[in-house]
């Protein structure tokens, strides 16, 4: 094998590892030399795995000699530090867990592991999934593989920024508000947010529990696909999943024609960089060629995204509640059981963090909880409607995974509260449940642009194929508007 | 009005803060009071909207047709090629070969 072996996708790898060209071993000790070069650059990882790794990858060496191993068997991938792995420490980027080391696995590590997948190592991310940009964490930010002055985005920046900078073949990471699309849009890579409960949430530290959702991160919409084959379907671990044997595979060749796409209002984008508008405007046109038809949809994006905060910050203030110093991680001390929980929390947790335990506090506080909590939820359901009101006459919807690009690590540092902005066009997913998938579509000179398609709840093989279509008409675009970035990382496309 | 919320002072209310078992002092305090207040404003405006009485957000869903706006209508033509010696991977891409638009917004005006 001529190709660097960190160069290659995971199907191309798969493919390679099944014809016995490469063994998982290469390929193991390739992406552990890898992160040795990058690491100190561009701190994707937390805690990396490799004599794990390397076991793993032993053992799957062994699978591969027998035919109707798993496609995905002896592919490397990296797992977000808020997916529990037994006897590897997890940390959720926090003060508050840097010592805790679970003594259980997470069921989308399970199905990873039971695949023959190869662990590198748990990622870097924001404080417990609190965050855009993946600057808030106890081992300090993540850099942007095509520009190290600017994020990787967040709060799963560590996982985008493994897959991009070639430290990872695949990702895992979580999504509770866009904290996967977007980093895959600042990296210019694919990630697919699926529908509420079609992955199970088994293992991993829940921010919003009726929100979040486990997703890959990938080169491309073919690894996404290969991707969710492995990690879609029922967990009775986890009693929000539901069946699937779907091969998502198999729907990436059918094309758009006849297909129709909703595509914000002009206004609904008035906040975009221009690069983000003219990628849309691409992308419909390239749409339009492809035999579909294209035509505006009315969005609650603002609504969804002010409700979003109250609901997602409401269950993180419950969800944290079991941080209290007696059963996991950091203890101070106090003079009672009341102090010292209070001298925990106030130690263990970051100001995000508490930004947000306080805002959902004060939700759910019983001086307003009745009236304000109920008045939150029923606006939540207007907003479910209508979506599902616009998605009844189309069969997507393309809208930006974000308004820009990849901004300047320390831009929101005067200002933390501006980037709750940056998830304007992702969070009506969570909220709604529907799943989108994020493609890169386009660049504004050295940094993508990321796009979204939306679709109705399980209409993930739609999306694929839609994505699959524009994926192969726009990476000329990505290809020549996304330069080689000045440490001399390979382009994401 | 109870005594834990912000009282319009900026500040957070000791209440609050007591109730979600948490301190919140030093030089954060200031900072996370403020930004506090700030989401206060904005989810306050969102129980105070009809949304939150079941209203819908908007009118009817718009559904005119798109139109793209062609180089010559958009009036900011942009050489946006594939790059140098990129080898289409689908039938349509040599079409995209041509200069393209760079129009301000993404929609043209429906017809």
């Amino acid at each position: 094998m001529n190709q660097d072996i960190t160069e290659m996708t995971a199907a191309e790898l798969s493919r390679a590892l099944h014809r016995r060209e490469l063994s998982s071993s290469d390929a193991a000790a390739a992406y552990l030399g890898r992160m040795t070069q990058t690491e100190s650059t561009i701190h994707a990882y937390i805690t990396p795995t490799a004599r794990r790794a390397l076991e793993a990858a032993s053992a799957a060496d062994e699978m591969l000699k027998n035919s109707g191993a798993p496609a995905l068997c002896g592919i490397p991938y990296a797992a977000k530090d808020n997916l529990a792995v037994e006897g590897v420490r997890m940390t959720c980027a926090s003060k508050m867990l840097a010592d805790f080391v679970p003594d259980y696995t997470a069921a989308v590590v399970e199905r990873a592991d039971s695949a023959g997948c190869v662990l590198l190592g748990k990622t870097n991310m924001d404080e417990f999934a609190m965050g855009s940009s993946t600057e808030r964490s106890i081992a300090g930010p993540t850099h942007n593989p095509l520009d190290p002055a600017c994020s990787a985005g967040g709060s799963s920046g560590g996982s985008a920024a493994a897959v991009a900078a070639r430290e990872a073949v695949w990702a895992i990471g979580s999504d509770t508000g866009g904290s996967a699309r977007q980093p895959a849009s600042f990296c210019g890579l694919v990630s697919l947010k699926p529908t509420y409960g079609l992955v199970s949430r088994r293992g991993m530290t829940e921010l919003a529990s009726s929100l979040d959702c486990v997703c890959p991160i990938t080169r491309d919409v073919t690894d996404c696909a290969l991707a969710m084959n492995l990690l879609a379907g029922r967990d009775p671990g986890d009693m929000t999943t539901f069946d699937s044997d779907e091969d998502y595979t198999l729907a990436l060749t059918g094309g758009v024609s006849g297909m129709t796409f909703g595509i914000p209002r002009p206004e609904m984008l008035d906040e975009c960089e221009s690069s983000v508008r003219r990628a849309m405007n691409r992308a419909a046109r390239i749409l339009e060629t492809l035999g579909a038809r294209v035509t505006e949809v009315d969005l609650p994006l603002e609504m969804a995204l002010e409700i979003y905060m109250v609901v997602a910050a409401a269950e993180a203030s419950s969800n944290l509640a079991r941080f209290d110093g007696l059963r996991y991680g950091l203890t101070a001390e106090g003079a009672t059981a009341a102090d010292r929980m209070r001298a925990t929390r106030s130690a263990g947790f970051g100001d995000e963090v508490k930004r947000r335990i306080l805002t959902g506090a004060y939700a759910l506080s019983s001086t307003y909880g009745g009236g304000y909590y109920r008045k939150i939820k029923a606006a939540q359901a207007t907003v479910c409607r209508e979506t599902d009101t616009a998605l009844d006459t189309v069969d997507a919807v393309l809208l930006p995974t974000a308004s820009g690009v990849a901004f300047r690590l320390g831009s929101y540092a005067d200002n933390p509260t501006a980037l709750y902005r940056s998830d304007c066009f992702t969070t009506v997913a969570n909220l709604t449940g529907i799943p989108a998938l994020q493609i890169p579509g386009g660049g504004d000179g050295h940094l993508p642009v990321g796009l979204s398609l939306m679709g109705k709840k399980r209409a993930e093989k739609t999306l694929f194929r839609a994505a699959f279509a524009l994926e192969s008409e726009m990476k000329p675009f990505v290809g020549k508007e996304v330069g080689r970035d000045a440490v001399g990382y390979a382009k994401p496309c | 009005m109870e005594t834990n919320d912000v009282q319009g002072r900026g500040e957070v209310g000791e209440k609050l803060v007591s109730a979600a078992m948490l301190r919140v002092d030093g030089p954060a305090a200031a900072e996370i009071s403020g930004d506090f207040a700030k989401i206060r404003a904005r989810i306050d405006r969102v129980v105070q909207s009809p949304i939150a009485d079941g209203e819908p957000t908007k009118g009817p869903i718009h559904t005119a047709d798109y139109t793209v706006k062609l180089p010559e209508e958009a009036g900011q033509a942009r050489a946006d090629q594939p790059r140098e010696g990129y080898n289409p991977l689908l039938r349509q891409a040599a079409k995209y070969e041509a200069p393209y638009a760079a129009v301000p917004r993404v929609v043209g005006d429906a017809e």
